[in-house]
């Protein structure tokens, strides 16, 4: 805390509780009271009559797919945070070559560096932009960064036992389409379609700053992982599993279903690999347009830019990364698996 | 959504998570244990931000606040509709407490035999001699036969093993007893199965020990076939971890 010395009765906690106060902190204090009171009643009266199979299974996979987000997505909001407040910017103008074109594969390959999962990477690419990197190379970085860092290399390994093209596939196949998405939106790409985040207004110290930063992206990554949660919940228990084996023996077919599947199922990076070794019935090539398309392109993530660099940014950078996507991936599986 | 309900939505969704870990531990009901520790932190970070923000606002009340930024945004001061959304999982950590996923899902994901999950090379080694019969997990016994069926050693042969999970409807009027597998999340969970022979099914759902020995298909050609001779099937109580 490196805000103003606090007066000796402002050191004593809580503050809180002090009834003599006026707005917000009574009415918040009242609602967050009942709220647990309601959560506490919930508890007691409705919990144990859930008795519904289903419901009970979407509700499984809504909270598993919250809980196991929200690590990373608290990590890469903190990362973001801490870069909005700690790294100057002429670090990162300094750091990426001068002219965009050149800076957009440097970002690439930075991504190779920095682990992280795709809900990270969209602030902390926000943040990157609003300490005045070249959007195209921010853009590179959000692409790259989820798909192929040290991480996500490993998991791969681990999913395909003695398969090492596969990590290759992987790596060459999304560094290419980051690469060519960042440069496709240098040559083509408007300004006004994007909303460059602006980082929160410095209102007290760092901490501060890092807090309300902070709060601030967790608030929109966080609602919009929500959203992510609840459709994948969905189409986990209403889409039956059993037509995906029919699909499997039609290679286009199963090209763009497993494109669709890596949208639709929004599962993270850290994860997708053991999900893609599982869909046993699928083509090598069809299984590597799922690694390639899931880290870039899925709900979750296309609710997340949408949220932090605006729709008509979302409308465009989606369709764009997809198509890049699914073409790379299945040329480059197609040639080396 | 005001300032200081996103402060108060941040200490509620810590304070969740923690229940979930350190109070009740039904958090293994939804992803893999090794997410504990990076959760227990994850939920002190939100608990120290939301309340860090709670008693910023105590002690700045009477002053005018500087709004947050994002001016360009489509939502008003603070923050975001979409944070609203923030309290369903709250919500449903609480009011529906659902359970591990179990047949519903197992039997949701049909007949397709799930492929044994991917182990390191070079470990076929024979089972430990003395116990018997020799507990295994359901997605061991599966590595062991498809190792036998594709020539490696075939491990399993004339042991009796003993397999824990719950009952599900086979084919043909069959069972199989049967075990939930994360790959990371609940999200993601394959079922893993093995046919049980020479044993009337209990009722689906039911949690059973099978003792019982390795049955190969009579096809060397064909897939691998995940079935055993049974000798003794005893209903037995949920285990703790009910996920392999």
């Amino acid at each position: 805390m490196t805000r103003t010395p606090p007066s000796p009765d402002e050191t004593l906690p809580p503050a809180g509780w002090r009834p003599a106060r006026t707005a917000p902190g009574p009415d918040a204090a009242w609602l967050f009271a009942a709220f647990v009171a309601v959560l506490a009643i919930t508890r007691i009266q409705v919990a144990p009559r859930v008795a519904h199979d289903a419901l009970q299974a979407w509700s499984t996979i809504f909270i598993a797919i919250c809980v196991q987000a929200l690590p990373f997505l608290v990590f890469g909001v903190a990362l973001s945070a801490a870069i909005t407040v700690l790294v100057p910017a002429r670090v990162w103008t300094r750091l990426l070559p001068r002219g965009s074109a050149a800076a957009v594969p440097v970002a690439g390959a930075a991504g190779a560096v920095l682990p992280g999962c795709e809900c990270a990477s969209v602030p902390v690419a926000g943040g990157l932009m609003a300490r005045g990197v070249a959007p195209a190379a921010a853009l590179t970085f959000l692409l790259a960064a989820p798909a192929i860092n040290p991480v996500i290399m490993i998991a791969t390994a681990v999913a395909f036992p003695g398969r090492p093209e596969m990590v290759l596939a992987r790596f060459g196949a999304s560094l290419i389409v980051a690469v060519l998405a960042g440069w496709t939106w240098l040559r083509f790409g408007r300004s006004e379609w994007l909303r460059v985040p602006s980082g929160p207004e410095r209102t007290g110290g760092r901490w501060e700053a890092f807090r309300q930063a902070a709060r601030h992206d967790f608030m929109h990554a966080g609602g919009f992982l929500v959203v992510g949660g609840i459709a994948a919940a969905t189409i986990n228990v209403v889409v039956p599993a059993g037509w995906v084996t029919g699909i499997a023996g039609v290679p286009w077919a199963a090209v763009l279903t497993l494109a669709v599947l890596a949208v639709l199922m929004s599962i993270c990076s850290e994860a997708d690999a053991f999900v893609a070794a599982g869909l046993t019935p699928f083509s090598p090539t069809a299984k590597l347009v799922f690694l390639v398309v899931g880290p870039m392109v899925d709900l979750k993530l296309i609710a997340l830019q949408a949220g932090i660099f605006g729709r008509s940014f979302a409308v465009r950078f989606v369709p764009l990364t997809f198509v890049l996507a699914v073409a790379v991936g299945s040329t480059v599986g197609a040639l080396f698996l | 959504m005001t300032r200081a309900m996103q402060n108060l939505l941040m200490v509620l969704l810590g304070g969740a998570v923690l229940w979930i870990t350190l109070v009740t531990g039904e958090v293994v009901r939804y992803v893999k244990p090794g997410l504990r520790h990076p959760l227990v932190a994850c939920a002190a970070v939100l608990i120290v931000l939301g309340a860090a923000g709670i008693r910023r606002d105590w002690r700045d009340d009477g002053h005018p606040v500087p709004r947050d930024g994002h001016e360009g945004h489509h939502h008003g001061p603070g923050g975001p509709r979409v944070a609203w959304l923030l309290c369903l999982p709250v919500v449903a950590i609480f009011a529906i407490a659902p359970p591990e996923l179990g047949l519903f899902t197992a039997v949701r994901a049909g007949a397709r035999p799930a492929a044994p999950p991917p182990k390191p090379a070079g470990d076929d080694q024979a089972l430990p001699p003395g116990r018997d019969p020799f507990p295994l997990s359901i997605g061991e016994f599966m590595l062991r036969v498809y190792d036998a069926h594709n020539g490696r050693a075939a491990t399993l042969t004339g042991r009796r093993v003993e397999l824990t999970g719950f009952v599900t409807p086979g084919a043909k009027g069959g069972w199989s007893v049967t075990r939930l597998q994360l790959n990371c999340c609940a999200a993601d969970a394959i079922a893993l199965r093995v046919a049980v022979l020479d044993a009337p099914a209990p009722a689906n759902g039911r949690w059973v020990k099978v003792v019982g020995v390795w049955q190969p298909g009579d096809d060397p050609q064909g897939d691998p076939l995940y079935q055993m001779r049974t000798q003794k099937v005893t209903p037995t109580r949920k285990p703790g971890t009910a996920y392999e």
